[in-house]
Parts: C-alpha cells; sequence; structure tokens
C-alpha cells in the first residue's frame, strides 16, 4: 500500500509544474448540516452530496431552445415548473410546484393556476410573467424553439408559430402577478401532463435579454428557482449544482452539492460506479450487472421505460406496399430470444406499440386494460405463409430466396452491428430471405428515411407525455415523424375524436381502435420495450424509482455512505 | 637498385629487338574483367538478406500466418458466420480453440476469416501510400521552388479538411460499401505522411555530391530520383511501410466503426478488437487473439523491414 | 530570411482560405443537417422557423458569402448550432487549452522517453537493448489506446484506488490519460530514431570522424544525434497541431474537456459552425508548424539553404 501511495504522489508531481500555470487547485467542498436529523428512521450524514453523470453535455440551459435530456436533467432540479409528478407509494401523484392549485372549467379549455410565493436565486420574486414570457418565446417563431410543438394547443399557437398572428395574441395571459390562464384551441385531454416539462418552466425577462444568445449558455448566465441552482459548469467535464437557499420548499431540500461527471464511456462509468466516484449508474451489460448485484450496499431499480424500440417499413417500396409482407416480417421475430441474446433480459418483448406504464388519465394504465395485439397475432398466423401469401400477390414469384431486403440502420456502433447480423441470420432462416445490411452514421441515416430511400429500418420512440396519444399520434398520417408513407384515413378520424375527448374511458376505447388497425396494417414493428436498469448505493434514499417522475433530486437524501 | 636503374634508362629501351614484341589481340570486354565476379544490387541484396536470421524468422511467421489465413477457417470446422445462441462468450476450449464471441460465433474462424481482409488491406494500403508518397515526396523536394511550395500546399489541404468529412463523401458519392471504396478512402489521405517524410529526408540528400554529379552528367530528373534519392530514402521509407501496416488494420477498424469499412458478415481484425473492447476485462481473450494476429504482422513486418533495410541500403554496401 | 519567412505566410493564407472554401461545400454536401441529427419530431413549422433563425434557409454561396465576410472582416466563426449561445472562436480558445496542457505533457514525455530507448537500441544494435525496445515499440503501436487507456484505469482507481476516475483540474487527473497517451509517441520516436541514427552511422562523414580519432561520445553527440533529428522533425510538426486538437478517446474516457471531442462530434451533429471553426483552427496550427518546421530545418542542416 505504502508503494502505491508514493507512486501515485511521484506521478501527480510530475504533472504538478504544468498544471500550475493553468487555474488553481479547487476542491469541491460540501457543506455540514450540523444537527442530525433524521427521515424515516434513518439518521441522516453530516455530508450531503450527490456524485451523479450525465452522458454528454447539455447543449444550453435555455429551457427554450434546447431538448436534449440531459439539460432536462439539471433544469429539472434548478428550475420550478407549474407542477411535478411525485413519487408517492409506488405511484405517481401530481403535485403543486410552482403553481400552488389550478382549475379548469367545464369542457377544458380554459386552465387557470395560482402560483405560489417562491424567489428566484437572486432574490426577486416569481411572477405569473416569468412564465407566461417564456411560454411565449417557446411559442415566437423567431426563436426557433424545438419545443413549440408541445405547445400547439394553446390557442391561436399554430397561427403565430407560422408568423400569421402576433405572440400578444397567444392563448396564455398573467391575470395578475400570481394568476396564470391557458385558453386552449379544444379540449386537450393530456394538458396537464404538459405542466411538468420543461416547455413550463419560468424565464425571467431582463436576464434573457441581458444575455442574449448566451443565455443559458454557462452557469453565471441565468437565474434559478428550483431546489438547487448551477454553481459551476466546467463544459464536457462537470457541472456542480447546490442547494438553491431562495427555494419556497427548501426545507424539504437535503443535498446540498449534486455533482455531474460528464461521462459517455461505458468502462469509465462502471468503474467510478466500482470505486464509488458516483453514486448511482445504468447498465444493461450482463457481466458488470452480475458484478454490482453481488455488491450488498447496492440497490437494483428495474422499471420498463415508457419507450420502444422497433423496425419501419416503408410502405412506398415494391416491396414493403404489401400487409402481408410487412406482417410476415413483423412475425418472424422471436421476441423473447431476442432479449435474452440482444439484451441480456434487461429489457421487455414489446407486442403493441403504447408501451407499458402510460395511463389514460384516471382510467388507469392503459396496457392493464387493452391485451398487446401482436400477441395474438403470433399464435394465429404463420410468417412463412404469410410471405409467400404476399408474395403471390404481388407477382414475385414462390422462392423467398429470390428476394433481397435492406435493412437500415442508423448506427454504425459494435451495438448496432451485432443488432443487424442478428437479424440478418434470423430473416434468413425463418423467412428464406436475404438481408443486406446497410449501417449509416445517424445523419445520412435521418436523411436516408426522411427521403425515402430505404426499404425497412430501425429506431427508437419514447413518448413525451403521459398519454397513449404521444405515441399514436406519431403515425397520424401528416405527423411526419416517422417516413413510412403510411396513410390511414379511419385511423386519423380516431385520433381527431381522442385528441378532444375529455372522457377517460370513451377515450381508451378510441386509443384502443386506432392500435388495432395500426397492427393489422402493420407499417411498425415493435421488437422491445426499454427499461431502466440503475444501480444505486442504498446510501442514497428517496430518490426515483418510477418512470415519468419529475422530482429530481429534490427529496433524496444521503444515509450511512461512509459506513 | 641496380635492376631499377637499367629498366629506367631511356637508352636500354631502344635496345630491345622489335621481334621480341607479340601481337596478342585485344578483346573489347576483358578491360571490365574485375577481380572478383560481378554482383548486383538485387543479387547483393538478397545475399545480405540471408545472412540475417532475424529477419529469415519474420519472414517464416509471415509465410505462417499467411498460410493460416488461407487455410485456417477451413480447419476450425465452423462456419465464421454461424450463430450459435446456445454457446456465447465461451472460453476457448477443444471445442472452439479461440472460444466464441457474444453471438456464439467461432473466434478461430473468424480470426483467420479476419485476416484475409486485414492483410490484404494492410500491406496493400501501405504499399500504394508509400510508392505514391515517395514519388511525390521526392518530386517535390527535387524540384523545389514553386513546385515544392504548391505540391506541399496541397498536401496541407489534404490533410487538413477533416477525414470523416471525406470519408462521407465518398461513400454517399460512390454509393457503395466495396473493399474499392474502402481502399480509396484510406489511401486517399494515407500518402501525404510519407510524402511529407520522403519530402524532408530529400531535402538533405539533395545537396550530396552524387546528386551533384548525376545532375552534371545530364541524368534525367526522374532517373536521379528512382535511382539515386530513393534508395538512398529507404531505411524510413521502410519504417514508415511497417508502421503503416498496423495503421492501415487499425484505420480499417475505424472505418468499420463509421459504416464503411468491412461489412459484416464479413469481419477483419479491427473490426473483432473493437468488437471485443467493450467487455474485455471479462473475455480477454476475444480481444487477445486479434491483438495478437495484428501485433505478430507488425513485429514481423517490422524484423523484416529492418532487414530489408540493412539487406536495400546502398550505404551499407560493401 | 525575412522574404522567404514572408512568402510562405502568403501561402499560408492562400492555404487556409482553400481549406475553408472546400470544407465549407464538402461539408454541406454530406446527407443530413443539425436538425436531424438532434432530433426527428419537430413539425415543419419548427424546422422552418428553426433554419431561418441560423439563417440555413439561404442558398449555399450566400451563405458561404456570409461566413467568408463575417470570417476576413471581424474574425467572427459564428455560433454553435447545437449549442446555442456557445461562440465557436470561445470554444476553440477554451478547450484548446485543455488539449495543449495534456497533449503537450504526453508528447513531451513521449518524444524524451522515445528518443532516449531509440538512442540506446542504436547503440546497442542486435544486443538484447535493441530487443526489449523493439518490443516496447511494437507494443506500444498494437495495442489500441482505448485498451490502455481502460486497463490503465481499472488499474489505477478500481485496484488500487490511488486515482481519481475522471475530472480536470488537479495534477492527479492529468496522470493517467497523460501514460496513455504517450505510448504511442515513445513507440514512434523510439523506432524512427533508430532507423536514423544507424543511417547516418554508415555516412562518409562519420568515418571521417572516426578515422581523424574524435571520440565516440563526440562523433554521437556532435554529428550523428543532430542529423538523426532531422526526420523526427517533420514527424514532430505533424503532431503540434495534434496537441491541440486532442486526443477524442482520452479525453471520453479520462472526462478532460478538451477540443478532441468537438473535433468528432461536430461531424455526427451535422454542427456545421463548429465544423468549419475547428478545421481552419487544426490547419491553421497544422500549416504554422509546417513553416517552423523548414525554417528550423534551414537553421540546423547547414546542406538546406533557402535562396
Amino acid at each position: 500500500m505504502k508503494i502505491k501511495k508514493i507512486l501515485a504522489v511521484l506521478l501527480a508531481g510530475a504533472m504538478m509544474l504544468s498544471m500550475a500555470a493553468c487555474g488553481g487547485e479547487e476542491e469541491t467542498t460540501t457543506e455540514a448540516t450540523g444537527e442530525q436529523k433524521t427521515i424515516d428512521g434513518n439518521v441522516l450524514d453530516a455530508e450531503q452530496y450527490f456524485n451523479g453523470y450525465l452522458s454528454s453535455e447539455p447543449t444550453t440551459l435555455d429551457s427554450v431552445t434546447g431538448n436534449d435530456t440531459y439539460s432536462s436533467t439539471i433544469l429539472t432540479n434548478t428550475m420550478e415548473p407549474l407542477t411535478r409528478l411525485a413519487e408517492k407509494d409506488g405511484e405517481n401523484v401530481r403535485e403543486g410546484a410552482g403553481a400552488e392549485s389550478w382549475e379548469s372549467n367545464e369542457d377544458g379549455t380554459v386552465w387557470t393556476f395560482h402560483l405560489r410565493d417562491n424567489k428566484w436565486s437572486d432574490g426577486v420574486d416569481v411572477t405569473a410573467n416569468d412564465y407566461v414570457y417564456a411560454i411565449t418565446r417557446v411559442l415566437t417563431p423567431e426563436t426557433g424553439s424545438p419545443n413549440s410543438w408541445l405547445l400547439t394547443c394553446i390557442k391561436n399557437a399554430n397561427a403565430v408559430l407560422a408568423g400569421e398572428m402576433d405572440p400578444s395574441e397567444l392563448g396564455v395571459k398573467a391575470v395578475d402577478e400570481k394568476t396564470i390562464e391557458f385558453t386552449l384551441e379544444s379540449p386537450t385531454p393530456y394538458f396537464l401532463s404538459l405542466t411538468d416539462t420543461r416547455v413550463m418552466m419560468p424565464q425571467r425577462q431582463d436576464i434573457v435579454e441581458q444575455y442574449g444568445e448566451s443565455y443559458g449558455a454557462e452557469a453565471a448566465n441565468l437565474v434559478y428557482n428550483g431546489p438547487f441552482k448551477l454553481d459551476t459548469w466546467t463544459h464536457n467535464s462537470e457541472l456542480i449544482l447546490v442547494k438553491n437557499d431562495q427555494y419556497w420548499d427548501a426545507e424539504s431540500v437535503n443535498l446540498q452539492t449534486i455533482n455531474y461527471k460528464i461521462m459517455n464511456d461505458e468502462n469509465t462509468i462502471f468503474n467510478s460506479f466500482t470505486n464509488g466516484s458516483i453514486d448511482s449508474c445504468g447498465c444493461g451489460t450482463p457481466e458488470w450487472m452480475q458484478k454490482f448485484e453481488a455488491m450488498d450496499n447496492v440497490d437494483y431499480i428495474h422499471y420498463t421505460s415508457p419507450a420502444v424500440r422497433f423496425n419501419f417499413y416503408n410502405t412506398k417500396d415494391e416491396l414493403f406496399q404489401n400487409e402481408n409482407i410487412r406482417n410476415a416480417f413483423t412475425l418472424a421475430l422471436n421476441r423473447e430470444d431476442i432479449v435474452e441474446t440482444i439484451y441480456h433480459g434487461t429489457m421487455s418483448a414489446a407486442y403493441s406499440w403504447v408501451p407499458d406504464g402510460v395511463s389514460v388519465g384516471d382510467a388507469g394504465i392503459y396496457r392493464d386494460q387493452v391485451e398487446e395485439p401482436l400477441k395474438a397475432m403470433v399464435e394465429s398466423e404463420d410468417p412463412k405463409e404469410l410471405l409467400l401469401k404476399g408474395m403471390e400477390e404481388l407477382g414475385l414469384g414462390d422462392d423467398p430466396s429470390t428476394l433481397e431486403v435492406t435493412f437500415s440502420l442508423g448506427g454504425v456502433d459494435q451495438w448496432m452491428k451485432n443488432y443487424g447480423e442478428y437479424y440478418q441470420q434470423t430473416f434468413k432462416e425463418v423467412l428464406g430471405v436475404n438481408v443486406v445490411l446497410d449501417f449509416n452514421e445517424w445523419g445520412t441515416f435521418q436523411s436516408k428515411i426522411n427521403n425515402g430511400e430505404y426499404q425497412m429500418g430501425y429506431m427508437s420512440w419514447s413518448i413525451d407525455y403521459n398519454d397513449p396519444y404521444s405515441m399514436l399520434a406519431v403515425m397520424y398520417s401528416t405527423s411526419g415523424n416517422i417516413n413510412t408513407g403510411w396513410v390511414n384515413e379511419d385511423y386519423d378520424a380516431l385520433l381527431d375524436q381522442a385528441a378532444v375527448e375529455m372522457d377517460d374511458a370513451k377515450r381508451l376505447e378510441l386509443y384502443k381502435q386506432a392500435e388495432e388497425i395500426l397492427f393489422e396494417e402493420g407499417p411498425l414493428c415493435p421488437v422491445v420495450n426499454e427499461a431502466a436498469n440503475t444501480f444505486r448505493y442504498s446510501y442514497i434514499k428517496n430518490s426515483n424509482t418510477m418512470p415519468f417522475t419529475s422530482t429530481g433530486l429534490k427529496y433524496a437524501y444521503v444515509s450511512g455512505r461512509n459506513a | 637498385m641496380s635492376e631499377e636503374k637499367k629498366v629506367t634508362s631511356a637508352t636500354e629501351w631502344e635496345d630491345i629487338p622489335a621481334e621480341k614484341f607479340q601481337i596478342i589481340g585485344t578483346d573489347d570486354f576483358s578491360g571490365d574483367i574485375i577481380a572478383r565476379p560481378k554482383v548486383g544490387y538485387w543479387a547483393d541484396a538478397w545475399r545480405r538478406f540471408k545472412e540475417n536470421k532475424i529477419a529469415l524468422i519474420a519472414l517464416i511467421i509471415l509465410i505462417v500466418l499467411l498460410f493460416m489465413v488461407i487455410f485456417g477457417p477451413a480447419i476450425s470446422g465452423y462456419n465464421f458466420e454461424q450463430m450459435d445462441t446456445s454457446a456465447i462468450n465461451q472460453l476457448p476450449s477443444s471445442e472452439h480453440w479461440f472460444g466464441t464471441d457474444s453471438l456464439g460465433r467461432d473466434l478461430f474462424a473468424r480470426v483467420w476469416q479476419a485476416g484475409r481482409v486485414s492483410l490484404a488491406i494492410g500491406i496493400v494500403g501501405a504499399v500504394v501510400a508509400s510508392v505514391v508518397g515517395s514519388i511525390y515526396g521526392g518530386i517535390a523536394s527535387y524540384f523545389g521552388g514553386i513546385v515544392d511550395d504548391i505540391m506541399m500546399r496541397i498536401v496541407e489541404v489534404l490533410l487538413s479538411i477533416p477525414y470523416l468529412i471525406i470519408v462521407i463523401l465518398i461513400s454517399v458519392v460512390t454509393d457503395s460499401k466495396s473493399i474499392g471504396t474502402m481502399m480509396l478512402a484510406l489511401t486517399l489521405t494515407g500518402w501525404c505522411g510519407i510524402a511529407r517524410l520522403v519530402r524532408g529526408q530529400m531535402l538533405q540528400l539533395k545537396s550530396q555530391e552524387y546528386v551533384l554529379a548525376a545532375n552534371a552528367l545530364g541524368v534525367s530528373p526522374f532517373k536521379t530520383i528512382m535511382r539515386h534519392m530513393i534508395p538512398n530514402t529507404i531505411g524510413i521509407i521502410i519504417v514508415a511501410i511497417t508502421f503503416d501496416i498496423p495503421g492501415y488494420i487499425f484505420s480499417e477498424a475505424f472505418l468499420s466503426y463509421i459504416g464503411l469499412g468491412v461489412q459484416p458478415p464479413d469481419t477483419s481484425w479491427g473490426a473483432l478488437a473493437s468488437a471485443a473492447q467493450q467487455n474485455f476485462m471479462f473475455y480477454p481473450y476475444q480481444l487477445f487473439f486479434p491483438s495478437l494476429m495484428i501485433a505478430l504482422t507488425m513485429l514481423s513486418f517490422t524484423l523484416l523491414g529492418d532487414g530489408l533495410r540493412d539487406a536495400l541500403d546502398p550505404k551499407l554496401r560493401k | 530570411m525575412i522574404k522567404y519567412v514572408l512568402k510562405r505566410i502568403g501561402y499560408m493564407l492562400i492555404t487556409l482560405f482553400i481549406i475553408a472554401t472546400a470544407t465549407f461545400f464538402m461539408m454541406h454536401s454530406i446527407p443530413g443537417d443539425p436538425l436531424g441529427a438532434m432530433a426527428n419530431k419537430l413539425p415543419e413549422q419548427a424546422k422552418a422557423n428553426y433554419y431561418a433563425k441560423y439563417g440555413l434557409d439561404k442558398s449555399l454561396t450566400e451563405q458561404y458569402t456570409i461566413f467568408m465576410k463575417n470570417l476576413i472582416t471581424k474574425g467572427d466563426l459564428g455560433e454553435s448550432l447545437k449549442y446555442p449561445g456557445k461562440s465557436i472562436t470561445d470554444t476553440l480558445l477554451t478547450n484548446s487549452k485543455v488539449s495543449g496542457v495534456t497533449g503537450g505533457l504526453a508528447l513531451f514525455f513521449g518524444v524524451v522517453i522515445g528518443v532516449t530507448l531509440g538512442i540506446v537500441a542504436a547503440l546497442n544494435k542486435n544486443k538484447w537493448p535493441d530487443y526489449l525496445v523493439m518490443f516496447i515499440a511494437i507494443l506500444g503501436i498494437t495495442i489500441p489506446v482505448f485498451v490502455m487507456a481502460s486497463l490503465l484505469q481499472y488499474l489505477f482507481t478500481v485496484k488500487w484506488m490511488i486515482l481519481p476516475t475522471t475530472g480536470w483540474g488537479k495534477p492527479k487527473n492529468l496522470v493517467l490519460p497523460v501514460i496513455a497517451m504517450c505510448f504511442g509517441t515513445i513507440a514512434t520516436y523510439a523506432r524512427y530514431l533508430k532507423s536514423n541514427m544507424l543511417e547516418v552511422m554508415g555516412q562518409d562523414y562519420i568515418l571521417t570522424a572516426e578515422a581523424k580519432g574524435v571520440s565516440r561520445f563526440h562523433i554521437i553527440k556532435d554529428h550523428v544525434l543532430k542529423n538523426a533529428f532531422l526526420p523526427c522533425i517533420t514527424i514532430l510538426g505533424g503532431q503540434i497541431s495534434g496537441i491541440f486538437t486532442g486526443s477524442f478517446v482520452i479525453e471520453k474516457m479520462f472526462g478532460i474537456p478538451g477540443l478532441g471531442f468537438y473535433y468528432v462530434s461536430s461531424i455526427n451533429d451535422r454542427d456545421y459552425t463548429m465544423i468549419i471553426g475547428t478545421t481552419i483552427f487544426a490547419a491553421a496550427l497544422f500549416v504554422v508548424a509546417q513553416l517552423l518546421i523548414d525554417i528550423v530545418y534551414t537553421l540546423l542542416d547547414p546542406r538546406i539553404r533557402v535562396k
């Protein structure tokens, strides 16, 4: 041990000289909380800090112009949206955040939010105008916000975005200092589930105007009104959050410091978790999972995320215009085997488009009430027969080996290679079809798909808000989200109806019918539902274990880190 | 002493009677006859190469590698692309000599199959780059002045445009992912480094006396570059080639990484190595075998290169 | 000499202009755009607004004219398309400093160790030190950087726990990345220096010096080394710009906020302003290094004379 230490000192010493020139020593200090506090019988450590990681640098902390998940992680902890979804006894409960209470008129077209007293990190009061300003910014065409589509339910939003109307005509108003009123284009059942996302976070007009384009590009270039504030941002290396004492609910916030290191190399992340440099990590590699599971002070948090990995077909393609051929390829896959071989049991097989965990308002979890459509099809149909039937309909003879299908993938890493090769073999074995793999880096892939220069592709899609509509609307004929070329008027009509149906049970029924049509015609081929596989040291308490929860680390605390 | 005096005495020459002289005839070639048989440049090089035991061993290793690459996949008894999901990530055993990969494919078959691609790319790439680079660098340095300026600026431009952009463009423009496209992408800028190296070395040689002599005798520039300057740069070129071979093997892995390299189900050593990278702490053998082959290839080429340099270097001729 | 340098600077500017122009048109002709690379959930309207904001809706020649005008008249490289509000010039300056420290140290240690090993090998040709050096050199080149880095990381931060896994700002953060990075450099210089020394030692002037009875030490120091270094300078020149553009793999593994990240990711992100910014920056460093090499060459080698 002694030798190792000496070695370390020597090595570090060699670097000393050169480093002296570039910035002084900076130790991250953690304040002691003083008195001992107890929550649920756990004595809180004197040092309350959390070390996490982000897989990539947040693009910007301007909640309006950015839309990546990394900035969302930071914003959830540093900004106060109107509401938050909090985890209570295994269920998500919507609680007031920036807003204390809210109500809507009878048909759900007018929503009023009453703000609570809260302060920005510079001591200024948070007002209704701050929220209205940010929302208006999202919908102003000049901002070029990538999040504007989320708010098109607001009255006149589309016209404003198109530059046909002045932003002052928008259906969002500050009635007084503490009251915001939304007027919607039509009843929008999922409106409340937007209120905890980044489009409902406030911004201070004076600060935004002061920094202009560089608002949110540095830690100092914005003010915060959430549980934490960003203290240091070393780009591409580390973000340090500290507790925000001006926060209205500062009492419930236990952590004093949150360190987010930027790491995106798997080995680095797993090594860091093993030696305790980070307190939590996501892991889907079986070898590492075994290792972490064997550690007795580590919790394993596993839940299905509302995201689907799927193949999709170009329905304008000569071959895939035929629905039997599409279904043959969809049914040729053994999803259980894929889960085992490709995902090592960490994800779950997907037999439907709407993933598990998504609920329809008060009617509960959608998947608990609607059978997954592909399950029945797998049992009743034979993929090879479907293929031959389709080939006959297209006049392509009866020899599948004459077919050559190109499978386009938007990635070039090793995992994608294995994935593609697995499919190549499967389609050959089950259908007798030759598959050519076409690996592209993402930009090229995107452009191929958008131009319809593909036959079969692979992608993943994650839900944006907690309602099946978010998934089903992707296939609406004009959405242009996934360029399958698939158009079905009945499907569109059902979605149009569901979009304004405030009765949850009726809406659920409409979704069910729409999903059935989607699978009869089969432009999509869901393969697996993504899952969160998180390992977390058990001294981190009260941290999220469910999807959609949006409290960040507000309620988390540390108990027994060095025990 | 007295004898010498006799010979040098001019008067005595006149006393030798003419009939004592005899015409023996002349032979056009005999004038050039040297005491020992003429040994050509290449013959001499080969002779010296044979004496270098280490270089010979390297050559043998290379031949063995070549043999295995050709016949190895057949010896294994497995098809290199056959998946077996019931036997994934198996350690080397009597059944799978090098173990299996994450899709249960036999690594022994895969390593040799991969070697075909890698060796071909490494050798062809390095040779093309060296030849083009040497000639280019040679011309630039020989002519100097404006020619050198322009040629070197072209190299700078080529080296400065991001490689990734060039590669993506090639794949888009040619819309093909054949080995040929890959070779084009690899060699397009690959020769630039050697060109600069050779130029640097030749600037030195240019003012050497023998180049001056060749110039004075009116030897054509091309011949001077090929016959005098390049052989004298051979040492550095050979080192560069031996470095380039693994360099190309790895570059190919990079190209595979961005989707332009060898296409599945085909594979290469570089592709195998990068595939094994993620889990090499758990399955070190998956990384070890392809890396070992790359190292062996590199080692053999290096030693062979050293032997060749010693053999080919005109200055070391005795 | 001054005239020569001025002429070269003139060439440099032309070269940079050509590089910028070529890169500009090439990067716009690869498929995809910055929005597509981010996400594809956007409705047409939002996309149009975004393009308008960054001037991407204009024709390519128009965009080119605007870009060149800003670059030449104001030295302005614009703002990142992926990271709103981030000035390209600032990013280049801040991050290249970080890369410069890591890369500079790695190059320094790499050259010193590599040159030493090269000399040892050359002086002991075909004896065990030579083989040992050769072995190290081959290892240094055949073991990919990422493997080396992972191994070091595992040993020092997990097994022995004596160094931090990732981070930036403290000297101990530099240890592992520098070691991992200098391996390849050591190998390169050891091999080249050995080869060059052997080459020079066969030259006539060395023979002459030996015949004149100059001591072996002086021959090596004054004649052999000086001449053997020359080709290494070419390699060094090529690497100097590489120091500041950073190493993507090493930065990624050890969480170093260098420039290498932007150099690679900007292309995947189709962050046009960042692509062209990093390219011009790297190219400028490269051509300046070339000029320096040529000047050093003329200074070191009496046989080369500038006309």
